[in-house]
């Protein structure tokens, strides 16, 4: 037990959610053939990114599938430099979100950027790419 | 709707405190607010505990049940409150509503959480997944340092705000928690000394985060038949409650310069309490990180939008000036056990109240003996606006 | 009640006979002057305070720990029935001899012998014992309390048994040792981190950098927590200089000194200590300014620091999983150089550092036959399954 304060360990558990992804699975499929798709609501016409099923505004689950062409403002940018378990062995990353012309806004990463360049007001464009056997999208620097 | 006091609080020493459990903690803070009331658990007839990271953050699922067995509670309506960093918030709220519909006379809010069982990097995950972890967390990895610090960059754009003013947020609640035996950090840091600690996410540097803290916070509530039966005279009272909530995806917000269920909650809760920001003596704001101590001047009225820079550099929010916050520390200092936090702040309003700051630099000159604590959970997700008066 | 006995009351010699006395040891500190034990004692006093106030100790152990430990300057008296003794006296071999050539008569043929050197030959020093075998390495990490590693170093003459002594020893003390097997300059964490402080001092006198753009890569895009430069003022330009000292007679131009630095310590800038050295620090903590980040590429100390790490492994001085452990542990790194390489890919590393030697002609550079052996059979690193390490 030591001199510092006495204390148990708990049974470890590792837990790997299975996060069902029926009704936006095309999102994913898309990715992977390089286009970033929203959802826009049948009934009440609103755009959604992220994706979804169903309309919380209307309640209509009829949604058809639009590619976004990911030109954007950065509106809010920050770069981790201090990343969490799952993340550590990256390398620091920049994080943004920019309103696209579609008018919804993105959240995600921005790759390929001189840190002295990052800034609110910045144009930039959404990528797909394959890291692994994942379908990603990041922004770029236009 | 009936009348409903504050009759007692309590609060455990904030920090590391690998000395006790869940259970011990909440004790520590529950003791001190029933010997405040003079009651016991036997008196109590609805406990709501509020923690967020039962499971997650520490080993207890259920801490509303191992919290009231231990605390001689058991037998009482029962619940587990969750609004993230709100939490406690959402338990004070509940327990008030308990003795405000009429179904109780007598009601307990708990606030606690363990947040120092797992290594630094795992706590910074689990609170990182909190937001929407599908479409946020699981592909970007954002930490919750890197969600307040998207609105810094943007507050900075927009009203040139300065990382010197963010700086000053750090200075003023260090002075306070350095005066406060409670609090985590009992040190003072200087302007300097904020902006060259290490970036966390940037602009947000390590001085302008909380601490990573174990604690709990205890509140009594009470009808006016039951001050009358304990024979309490001159409580503080609960003047208004108000809540709002944001969107769980970031990308959701029409803009990162406020937050928009700050100003939705406490409109309401002026609305309710029927009082204006002018009329507050003493305020407790949710300054998880220093940006959000700036928005949360702005989204509360305590000055316009834009012009909560101004309002700490030239020092308007010390004891001493137009309106003292956070004079325990804030979450910045005193530390924010998530969970903790919205009865901490309660406990903090009630004993400025009643001239009670644990030191006398610490206590707020009072004119119009009202109080505000102002509580986020996530990033503007869940708000609740809470305004005390004696 | 075993005893422990360490020789120097100095940051680290403090540190360390507190360690001892945590671990149940009755403790003995020995110096030269009475003052110099008070000074230390209080010092202990003040960690330990800290301590129970973090809650890592518990209040009434803390008392304990303090009555176990004793004050003399009469080393001879105190390593008679000693069971372990630590020497940790300033870095200097005269010195360092000398006091072991005192232990070796006055203790138990039995007793450990430990030395506590960053850059000292520990085969050396052992010729001062008439039973060089029990002369083992120890280098602890400052501060000694907090720091979670200790470096066992094999002499060429330290026995197996020993060395497993040493290992338990720091176990029981709370820290997790790792084994270099053999006694080379600057173990593994100082080669490691004498690599990387060599390439980027050598960018900033070519010109190619300032230390503040080196410093902003290495803190903001490498995230390594302190920056080359902050952390050589951080630890004292005195001791870097004399680390980096031995590591030029040993490797010669692969770690050449770096002029800056010689230059500063001549003139008496030290680091943090003395208030200047890279930085200046009696204004305040050096500030490193965000927007620099991208004008040092911070590959290059990554190509550095693996091929480093591929001649520790060519040279049987510790194994992939230790080189990464001890670097974690050391340095507070999120990946240990073959870890990272595997990231990177070997056949990336190996080019870049190709190409980099091409361009400079600098020995650092120059590919360690291990790394292109790795490459040549397709061991790329993760990618390939097989790099340093072997996946699934």
């Amino acid at each position: 037990m030591g001199i510092g304060l006495p204390f148990l360990n708990s049974k470890p558990l590792t837990l790997t959610f299975k996060i069902p992804i029926n009704g936006f699975s095309r999102f994913f499929e898309e990715l992977k053939n390089g286009r970033v798709m929203a959802t826009k609501c049948r009934g009440c016409g609103k755009l959604y990114f992220p994706p979804v099923a169903e309309c919380g505004e209307c309640f209509s689950s009829g949604m058809d599938w639009v590619e976004l062409d990911g030109e954007g403002e950065v509106e809010a940018f920050t770069h981790v430099v201090v990343r969490p378990e799952s993340f550590k062995r990256n390398p620091p990353y920049t994080l943004v979100v920019a309103r696209l012309k579609e008018g919804v806004k993105v959240f995600a990463k921005l790759s390929n950027v001189d840190l002295a360049e990052v800034r609110v007001g910045m144009k930039v464009k959404l990528k797909t790419k394959i890291v692994g056997d994942e379908a990603i999208y990041e922004f770029t620097p236009v | 709707m009936r009348k409903v006091a504050v009759i007692g609080v309590g609060c455990s020493k904030f920090g590391v405190r690998r000395d006790v459990n869940v259970a011990r903690l909440s004790f520590e803070a529950v003791k001190k607010a029933f010997e405040d009331a003079n009651i016991n658990g036997k008196n109590v007839e609805f406990l709501a505990v509020g923690s967020a990271g039962a499971g997650g953050l520490y080993e207890e699922v259920l801490p509303a049940v191992v919290v009231a067995e231990y605390c001689g509670m058991t037998g009482a309506g029962l619940t587990r409150c969750e609004a993230a960093c709100a939490s406690g918030s959402a338990a004070f709220f509940t327990a008030y509503m308990a003795v405000a519909n009429g179904l109780v006379d007598l009601a307990v809010a708990v606030g606690v959480e363990k947040m120092t069982e797992l290594e630094t990097p795992v706590v910074m995950e689990m609170l990182g997944r909190a937001g929407y972890y599908l479409w946020e967390f699981h592909g970007f990895g954002p930490t919750f340092p890197a969600y307040y610090a998207l609105y810094a960059s943007a507050h900075m754009e927009k009203f040139g705000t300065r990382e010197e003013d963010l700086a000053l947020v750090a200075v003023k609640n260090h002075k306070y928690g350095s005066l406060n035996p409670l609090a985590h950090f009992q040190n003072r840091v200087s302007v300097d000394e904020v902006l060259a600690s290490p970036v966390i996410a940037w602009p947000l540097k390590l001085y302008d985060c909380c601490p990573i803290s174990d604690g709990a916070a205890a509140v009594v509530l009470a009808s006016e038949d039951k001050l009358r039966e304990l024979k309490v005279e001159d409580p503080v009272w609960v003047r208004g409650v108000g809540f709002s909530s944001g969107t769980a995806n970031l990308s959701r917000r029409g803009d990162y310069v406020g937050l928009k269920a700050s100003v939705l909650a406490s409109r309401m809760a002026y609305r309710v309490a029927r009082v204006e920001p002018r009329d507050v003596d003493v305020a407790c704001v949710h300054d998880c990180f220093t940006i959000a101590e700036i928005m949360a001047y702005e989204d509360l009225g305590f000055c316009k939008k834009g012009e909560g820079g101004k309002l700490i550099r030239e020092g308007e929010t010390e004891i001493g000036g137009r309106i003292a916050v956070n004079v325990d520390g804030g979450l910045k200092a005193k530390g924010h056990p998530i969970g903790a936090t919205g009865c901490a702040m309660i406990y903090e309003l009630v004993k400025q109240l009643r001239g009670e700051a644990e030191k006398r630099e610490r206590q707020v000159p009072l004119k119009n003996y009202v109080g505000l604590a102002h509580n986020i959970g996530g990033v503007g997700h869940y708000c609740y606006v809470t305004v005390l008066g004696r | 009640m075993e005893k422990a006995v360490v020789v120097g009351a100095g940051a680290m010699g403090h540190g360390i006979a507190q360690l001892l006395a945590m671990a149940g040891f009755e403790t003995w500190l020995v110096d030269v002057k009475e003052e110099i034990l008070d000074k230390a004692l209080n010092q202990v006093r003040w960690s330990l305070g800290k301590l129970v106030e973090k809650g890592r100790v518990r209040e009434e152990e803390a008392k304990k720990v303090l009555e176990r430990m004793k004050t003399t300057v009469n080393l001879e008296d105190a390593v008679r029935d000693a069971k372990v003794v630590v020497e940790a006296v300033p870095e200097n071999l005269e010195l360092k001899k000398q006091v072991f050539g005192r232990l070796g008569k006055a203790t138990q043929p039995n007793t450990l012998l430990a030395t506590n050197t960053s850059s000292l030959s520990i085969t050396e020093i052992s010729k001062a014992v008439e039973k060089p075998e029990r002369v083992v390495g120890m280098h602890f990490f400052n501060p000694p309390v907090l720091m979670p590693l200790v470096e066992v170093v094999k002499g060429e003459y330290t026995s197996d048994e020993v060395a497993g002594f040493a290992m338990d020893l720091a176990r029981r003390m709370g820290k997790t040792p790792i084994l270099v097997r053999k006694d080379v300059r600057g173990f593994i964490v100082n080669r490691i981190l004498i690599s990387m402080f060599t390439e980027v001092c050598l960018a900033v006198c070519r010109g190619e950098a300032t230390i503040e753009v080196v410093d902003a890569a290495v803190k903001y895009k490498a995230g390594l927590p302190m920056g080359a430069f902050e952390l050589a003022d951080y630890i004292g330009l005195d001791v870097a200089y004399n680390i980096s000292k031995v590591m030029e007679e040993a490797y010669g131009e692969r770690a050449k000194v770096c002029p800056e630095l010689e230059k500063l310590v001549k003139e008496g800038k030290l680091g943090q200590k003395t208030g200047k050295g890279f930085y200046d620090w009696s204004v305040g903590y050096p500030r490193i300014p965000f927007k620099l980040a991208d004008k040092y590429d911070v590959w290059r100390i990554y190509v550095v620091s693996v091929n480093e790490a591929s001649w520790l492994l060519k040279e049987d001085v510790a194994t992939p999983q230790d080189i990464d452990t001890a670097i974690k542990l050391g340095t507070s790194w999120v990946q240990g150089p073959c870890e990272l390489g595997d990231e990177l890919g070997l056949d990336l590393v190996l080019s870049r550092l190709r190409e980099l030697h091409m361009k400079y002609k600098e020995e650092i550079y120059k590919p360690c036959p291990l790394l292109e052996e790795y490459v040549g059979r397709g061991w790329l690193g993760r990618k390939t399954k097989r790099g340093f390490y072997i996946y699934e």
